[in-house]
């Protein structure tokens, strides 16, 4: 068994971070998937506040993720409005769709 | 151990909390007066404006001195007062020639207003939090505000494309703040600017991951201040939301970036001032040359208006990149002018309109200066000041920050400025020659009410005769900027 330490956390936290972003740069299908990764890249941040936490025996880092984890509920809520706006005017959640502006 | 609280302290946050419990009003009110028509609509725009005004001039009777208080959340300073006043006064001023706009493009909801406090509250938040956490929230609830107003046309495509836009990349913005803050408690076991400032000085070998902290909080503000690289967003959003939620997010969320951003370089970061120097130089002159040569091509107004926000903002950071406390002042003066020109220039914009359909393409304004002179010449009079022309204000402050340059060194960066300066001023006397040489197309009217033309005159006298009072304006600025670092 290998013992769990800080590093394997931030390698974790780096891995959900990077999928995260490599989920919106690459994804040209579908707007959920964008907020998928979107919920991921935040909830990263979060497993670096309470691995620090635990690492420093802070509790401060714990609080702060309490607090993340609500905001990124309400901004996720708004985000999934916005995205019924946006298929009631176009019919279409596909990336490809968000075009009509350019310049 | 203290038990008792001192209740006197928290005077200083009652006009956030007084905003508050008015939004919470303000929500139930709205609920039960209903309300489609315009008569309703006048109503809640006076409620919000009151409060506004009623803390506009909380703000400005509370104690201007320095305090800490809520575990060191929030600071009060003067800087501080000084950016609240100026973002509740342009809030208040959105609000009033946001009436005639809301009339012809039917937008009749009571949370147009409702959001727009919220938002303000949002950057009341952001200006005075004195911790990374506090300002996270200030950010959130101004941007979550933004994204809806931003998407409030529900029938027109262009205002959800450019809601959910802003939504994408705000979102992936905070996502990289939260990133950057999460290694900066790894680092120093804390995020309260006040004592990362001390605590920064210690580490002698810059880590890595310090550095990394640094530039993804440093991208995301500059993402909230529609700095190139991160720009990407502006003109759509600019383009694609109701014009009116356009020149809010043009002049209010800036100025409220801009003090963001004043107090974690001079304070959380002051010490490191090696690492963000560098970036922010970079950051400050490619924005200004994608403002200057971005615009060049626009045919729509608004567009044309965001590569002006992208090209200003970038003369701001330009600016701060020198660090001293001269760079500060001038960046103080700079966004005051940008937001007093701005504010104007969206006056004459959200006005735009023939048959009670909204225009926004430039050619639209050809020949303007024969059947509407006073419009003619107050916009003319903002661009040259955005351009920065010898008599009017732009110029101050633009010669502020290039003499903050100099004299620490940085010439080659007061020299590309200057080049950046001399591109835009290209597109702006291309609008001031459409106004008064090119042939009247369509007959445009512009639909001011009574104090949508007292802002616009009043914005344009102010720019013009700025020379006059600028000693005063920059002596009170030294005043105000004192109270940081």
């Amino acid at each position: 068994m290998i013992e769990v330490t800080l590093q394997h956390y931030l390698v974790l936290s780096s891995l959900i971070f990077t999928i995260g972003l490599f989920g919106i740069f690459l994804n040209r299908k579908n707007l959920i998937i964008i907020l998928m990764s979107l919920e991921l890249i935040l909830l990263s941040a979060n497993i670096n506040f309470v691995a620090f936490s635990t690492h420093f025996n802070l509790i401060l880092g714990q609080v702060y993720s309490m607090f993340i984890l609500t905001v990124a509920a309400a901004e996720v809520a708004i985000g999934l409005a916005i995205l019924v706006v946006f298929f009631r005017s176009k019919g279409s959640i596909g990336v490809d769709d968000a075009s009509s502006m350019k310049g | 151990m203290e038990t008792s609280i001192n209740f006197s302290k928290f005077l200083v946050i009652l006009p956030e909390i007084f905003l508050t419990l008015w939004i919470l009003f303000f929500i139930i009110f709205g609920v039960f007066a209903g309300g489609g028509n315009l008569a309703k609509q006048r109503m809640f725009t006076l409620v919000a404006i009151l409060g506004l005004v009623v803390t506009f001039i909380l703000i400005f009777t509370s104690d201007w001195r320095a305090a800490r208080l809520l575990s060191d959340l929030f600071v009060q300073d003067r800087l501080a007062v000084f950016m609240k006043l100026l973002v509740t006064f342009t809030g208040i001023c959105i609000l009033l020639i946001s009436e005639k706009y809301r009339s012809f493009e039917k937008l009749f909801i009571y949370e147009y207003p409702l959001l727009i406090l919220f938002s303000v509250l949002g950057m009341l938040i952001m200006i005075s939090s004195n911790d990374f956490i506090s300002l996270y929230m200030g950010v959130e609830l101004q941007s979550l505000s933004l994204y809806v107003l931003a998407s409030m046309k529900k029938d027109s495509n262009k205002s959800s494309e450019a809601g959910l836009k802003y939504f994408i990349l705000g979102t992936l913005a905070s996502g990289f703040f939260l990133f950057g803050v999460s290694m900066l408690f790894g680092i120093a076991g804390t995020t309260t600017y006040t004592e990362l400032s001390v605590i920064l000085v210690n580490i002698d070998n810059y880590s890595p991951l310090l550095a990394l902290a640094v530039v993804m909080i440093i991208s995301s503000i500059a993402f909230k201040l529609s700095a190139a690289p991160f720009h990407m967003w502006t003109p759509d959003v600019y383009e694609g939301c109701p014009t009116t939620v356009t020149a809010f997010i043009a002049v209010v969320p800036k100025i409220a970036a801009v003090a963001v951003i004043i107090r974690i370089l001079y304070i959380p970061f002051g010490n490191i001032y090696d690492i963000w120097y560098q970036i922010l130089a970079m950051v400050a002159i490619i924005s200004i040359f994608v403002g200057a040569f971005g615009a060049i091509v626009q045919e729509n107004i608004k567009r044309l208006m965001a590569y002006s926000t992208i090209g200003s903002i970038g003369f701001v950071l330009l600016a701060l990149s020198s660090g001293s406390q001269q760079a500060l002042e001038s960046s103080l003066i700079y966004i005051v002018i940008y937001s007093l020109s701005v504010l104007g220039c969206f006056v004459i914009i959200v006005s735009m309109e023939k048959d009670n359909v909204a225009l926004e393409k430039i050619t639209d304004l050809s020949g303007i200066s024969r059947t509407d002179p006073f419009s003619a010449i107050c916009f003319s009079i903002l661009l040259l000041s955005l351009a920065g022309l010898p008599p009017f204000a732009g110029f101050v402050g633009k010669f502020y920050i290039f003499r903050s340059l100099i004299s620490e060194g940085f010439v080659e960066l007061a020299v590309l400025g200057i080049i950046g300066s001399v591109i835009s001023a290209y597109y702006y006397l291309r609008i001031v020659k459409i106004m008064y040489l090119d042939e009247t197309e369509e007959q445009i009217i512009f639909g001011y009410n009574f104090s949508s033309k007292l802002i616009l005159g009043i914005s344009s006298i102010l720019v013009i005769s700025f020379l006059l009072y600028a000693k005063s304006v920059v002596s009170f600025i030294e005043y105000i900027s004192y109270s940081v670092s």
